[in-house]
């Protein structure tokens, strides 16, 4: 499948820029006019906050799905884990927030290793559905258990969440609202995770997951305790599930059983494969691209006349999936490694993304195998007669 | 006892919705490993194209008009949205299909309404004085079944038939069991594999039709309302074995079946009617647990 | 019958074949020999359409075919039984026989598409594949009702032959054909090459890891079938010996060129042959 090559510094640079910007911009873009898209109002910052979050399981997912090739249909589920867990420790046991994320990740990653025990017997489709029931189950399994879960009302947690500590306006100045706060807070989780993910994928228990994927009986070849690696894979996964969970009860201060439906699952496994698969780069494109896309209609409107009928923006969201997948067959890693191949010059300016697609397009319409890393199936037998352009 | 044979009637008649869109999975998932989220969508979105046409029609003039439209739908889907991707990683060509659900979820909302709509049933048939479909329940001895539930029933029989008899009968039929299995062999034979992809989502997407004409009488007809048979339905595929179109329709069954036994008869205290799906689906997993291919999938084979 | 000239080959960047030319005479057995890779198969693939030739051309009983899908060169009376079998394996010894003769039933009709394609500008090209597909499917249907019992009679002619040269399969009819012993598969994989009454029949190492007896077998076959119906006959081989036997004439591919080209005698008393592909 794909190269695992570290990505060269140059995308290390770019990456750190954005990141650093992103880290900046929020207490700054104050000053600029209502309504501009890039100004960070609460709205925004509360989706900097979700996207930080999205990210923390795409990562996790990323994992086990793009890395050790199970696919996960149940993910709210630990997130659900993680999220009532810090939930119940806060605002039930008055236990400081920073341990009942910990704590959160722990109790899911454990239920994920015991989980990856059966999931050991399924693969492809048939573990996607079965997980799925798990992510079916979880809204009901919290409103049926009420006396530890709070039923359907659900739990604030509000009242216990963080505040800006006084340090930060002593050293920089600034004072940040909650929000602000709580922004950096998921950040700070993100990159710590995000920092973790690269270290387990480069290490020796990343290679046997990679090893796995690509064929079992190899691996085993080479000495590689299939099973154990894929349990490995499935408890880390639900780890970051659960640290998900106790970021987002802090983000959105309020978890409930219908905050953890299938629907998020999905979402899950869609930013993954939209961002593309096993790319940590991927898995934090995907959660921005989930969590903005939706919105842009909203955001184009911003310029006069190419505002999108409001009623039909989920239809367009779907649009941009498809899309990505044709164009991007990668995910938006597999686009932006293919833009800085082209050459740094262009990136800065002259080649935008759309033209890009259109390249990789034209690319992908002329010649079916466009190289031997690039190209997943084999395409020769693919063109048949009725088939446009094939020659 | 009453009670219990009710149960069972009922579960067999949604089991039976279930199965059929179980059936229009697999018919997809054979011949290219692909699990379409967007199967319900295409089923709700025919229906709502049968609404139209029954603001000015007869409802069998309506019938095959809808399966015409679908098996239209469907082959203009795979034509111009799967065919681009056709060769890329089953995962991404699943998320097209997720995107497939989100657009046509989006466009039924947008042209016909959030609100629900009655449906209605087949109407009454009458043949040599025997009465099909309708209004009303027969009584059959333990139990009472309305006309409706057995025309679900015989619905998903005939199809099912009918499509046995299509897939080991005929040349179109072989000819798309060979494409799924090999289809570099196929193109040898002559067998335009394209074509067959294109005939595999017309078919599914007609059987998906009839299971959403037939669902929305007893679930009304609004844009989510396939959602929860999909998830059956996927379910159904799975436990059947992905496949196998009679493993589709008899997953269907058990499930509609267990659901109902589940919700009726164990206990209220933790669990009862609000763990009916909780339930349902750990026997399922418990299943796919014996059986990782499902009950009459074949067992998969490993490639090196 | 068949003239391949100068055909390119290309998997992506990995060219395959540099240019091969080859010529079938009606009614002959002609063999291509080569080492593992040579490019044998490719060039099997390339004459009925699985793999577009980069360039050169290839004619099949006076007509350009190198454009064409390997779908309608299928339905021109050309059979290719690729390397390994490939039979349809989880289906019975019929159904495989019955998709071998798929192309009498369905409607593919290479030949009238290769009149009216030939010289067409792109634009003419588009024209005629919409007007081919909004009139396809009805044409087909018409044609497979008129046509129907004197097709079931070919089809039954057909299946009977099969039958006489591999009684074996009358046999096993009802068998799954993956549980076929590997002799009985290829002999199922020529029977349903057959099924298709084809004037020329492309074999990819039908030997492939049979049994000398059984190789032996089904050459003494394939001969019969030159013989006794005048199918004029392409065959890949590595088994020079045999290959060679049966053939009038050969090449010898090499790294994706023709490196000798002879009649078999003349290729068997050959001291380059013998050295590298009869082992003497
Ligand atoms: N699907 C393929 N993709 C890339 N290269 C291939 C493929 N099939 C064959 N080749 C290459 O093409 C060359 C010729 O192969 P082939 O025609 O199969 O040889 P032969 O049949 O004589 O053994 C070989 O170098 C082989 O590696
Ligand atoms: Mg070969």
């Amino acid at each position: 499948m794909r190269r695992l090559s570290p990505p060269p510094t140059s995308k290390l640079v770019i990456f750190v820029v954005i990141a650093f910007f992103l880290l900046w911009w929020v207490p700054f873009s104050h000053v600029l006019p209502e309504g501009f898209p890039l100004r960070f109002g609460t709205y925004r910052t509360f989706q900097g906050s979700m996207i930080a979050m999205w990210a923390i399981v795409a990562l996790g997912l990323n994992i086990l799905t793009g890395y050790n090739g199970q696919i996960s249909l149940g993910h709210s589920a630990f997130v659900a884990i993680g999220g009532y867990t810090a939930a119940i420790l806060m605002v039930d046991y008055g236990w400081p927030f920073w341990t009942t994320i910990i704590i959160g990740g722990l109790i899911a990653g454990g239920i994920g290793f015991l989980i990856g025990v059966p999931a050991l017997r399924l693969t492809g489709p048939y573990l996607a559905i079965a997980t799925l029931g798990l992510a079916l189950a979880t809204p009901q399994i919290l409103k049926k258990y009420d006396g530890l879960t709070h039923g359907t009302q659900g739990i604030n947690v509000r009242p216990e969440v963080p505040a800006s500590p006084d340090f930060i306006e002593d050293w920089f100045g600034i004072k940040l609202s909650n929000d602000e706060w709580i922004y950096f807070l998921a950040l700070f989780i993100a990159l710590l995770m995000l920092v973790l993910a690269l270290n387990i994928v480069r290490s020796r228990v990343g290679r046997a997951f990679v090893a796995i994927r690509d064929s079992e009986i190899a691996a085993q070849a080479m000495g590689i305790s299939v099973p154990r690696y894929k349990i490995i894979a499935f408890g880390i996964s639900a780890f970051y599930g659960g640290i998900a969970g106790g970021t987002y009860a802090q983000v959105v201060g309020y978890v409930s059983p219908e905050s953890f439906n299938f629907l998020l699952s999905i979402n899950f496994l869609t930013t993954i494969v939209v961002g593309g698969l096993a790319s940590i780069l991927g898995s934090v494109l995907g959660a921005t691209g989930l969590i903005v896309v939706p919105e842009l209609p909203g955001i184009v409107s911003f310029i006069p006349g190419a505002g999108l009928p409001d009623e039909l923006s989920w239809a367009f969201y779907g649009a941009a999936l498809i899309l990505v997948m044709i164009f991007a067959p990668y995910g938006l890693a597999g686009l932006f490694h293919r833009l800085v191949r082209v050459g740094p010059a262009r990136v800065a300016g002259v080649l935008t993304p759309v033209q890009g697609a259109w390249l990789s397009w034209r690319e992908r319409r002329r010649a079916p195998p466009a190289s031997p890393g690039q190209t997943g199936a084999g395409s020769e037998d693919r063109s048949s007669g009725d088939q446009p352009g094939t020659e | 006892m009453e009670e219990f044979w009710q149960q069972v009637v009922t579960g067999i008649a949604t089991g039976s919705v279930y199965g059929l869109l179980a059936l229009a999975i697999v018919l997809i998932y054979r011949s290219t490993s692909v699990l379409n989220f967007a199967q319900g969508e295409m089923a709700m979105l025919t229906t709502f194209v049968a609404w139209s046409i029954l603001q000015w029609g007869e409802y069998w003039v309506m019938f095959p008009l809808v399966l015409v439209i679908a098996a239209g739908m469907g082959a203009f889907i795979e034509r111009v949205i799967i065919r681009p991707v056709e060769g890329a990683p089953v995962l991404n060509i699943i998320i097209v299909t997720l995107g497939m659900f989100a657009i046509l979820n989006n466009v039924a909302t947008w042209r016909w309404g959030g609100i629900p709509k009655g449906f209605p049933a087949p109407p009454e048939i009458e043949v040599t004085g025997i009465r099909f479909m309708g209004e009303g329940a027969l009584d059959i001895g333990p139990t009472v079944v309305s006309y409706h539930d057995l025309t679900i029933l015989v619905f998903a029989v005939a199809i099912m038939v009918a499509l046995y008899v299509f897939f080991q009968y005929t040349p179109l039929g072989l000819a798309m069991r060979a494409t799924a299995q090999n289809p570099v062999a196929s193109r040898l034979m002559g067998i335009r594999v394209g074509r067959m992809l294109t005939v595999g989502w017309a078919l599914s997407a007609t059987v998906g039709a009839v299971a959403g004409l037939l669902i929305a009488p007893l679930i009304l007809l609004q844009p989510p309302m396939m959602m929860g048979v999909l998830l059956f339905a996927f379910a159904a595929a799975v436990l059947g074995g992905l496949d196998s179109p009679v493993g589709a329709v008899v997953g269907g069954l058990i499930i509609g079946v267990s659901e109902n036994l589940v919700g009726t008869y164990t206990p209220k205290e933790w669990l009862g009617p609000d763990m009916k799906l909780t339930v349902t689906l750990l026997i399922i997993v418990v299943v796919l647990l014996i059986r990782p291919t499902g009950i009459f999938g074949r067992r998969a084979m490993r490639r090196v | 019958m068949l003239k391949v000239e100068d055909i390119v080959a290309a998997y992506g960047p990995i060219v395959a074949l540099h240019g091969v030319s080859l010529e079938v005479p009606e009614g002959s057995i002609v063999t291509v020999l080569g080492a593992n890779g040579a490019g044998k198969s490719t060039t099997l693939r390339a004459i009925t359409g699985l793999l577009r030739p980069k360039s050169g051309t290839i004619e099949f009983e006076g007509s350009r075919i190198d454009r064409l899908s390997a779908e309608e060169i299928v339905s021109l009376g050309m059979s290719h039984i690729p390397e390994g079998r490939q039979l349809f394996s989880e289906l019975t010894v019929l159904e495989n026989l019955r998709l071998g003769a798929y192309s009498r039933f369905s409607g593919t009709d290479g030949g009238s598409r290769l009149a009216q394609r030939e010289d067409l500008s792109p634009l003419g090209r588009l024209q005629h594949k919409l007007f081919h597909a909004a009139t396809g499917g009805i044409r087909d249907v018409a044609r497979g009702i008129r046509g129907y019992r004197q097709r079931r009679q070919d089809f039954e002619a057909a299946l009977n032959q099969v039958f006489d040269y591999f009684p074996i399969l009358a046999e096993r009819k009802k068998q799954i054909a993956g549980t076929l012993s590997g002799g009985e598969q290829q002999m199922l994989a020529i029977g349903r090459g057959l099924m298709a009454s084809p004037r020329l029949l492309l074999l990819d190492e039908p030997s492939m890891g049979l049994a000398p007896m059984v190789t032996r077998e089904i050459f003494e076959i394939i001969r019969a079938i030159n013989k006794s119906q005048g199918v004029t006959i392409l065959v890949v081989e590595q088994n020079a010996n045999l290959a060679l036997e049966i053939a009038h004439y050969g090449y010898v591919l090499e790294t994706g060129r023709i490196a000798l080209a002879d009649t078999s005698e003349n290729l068997r008393k050959s001291e380059a042959v013998q050295r590298s592909y009869l082992g003497q």
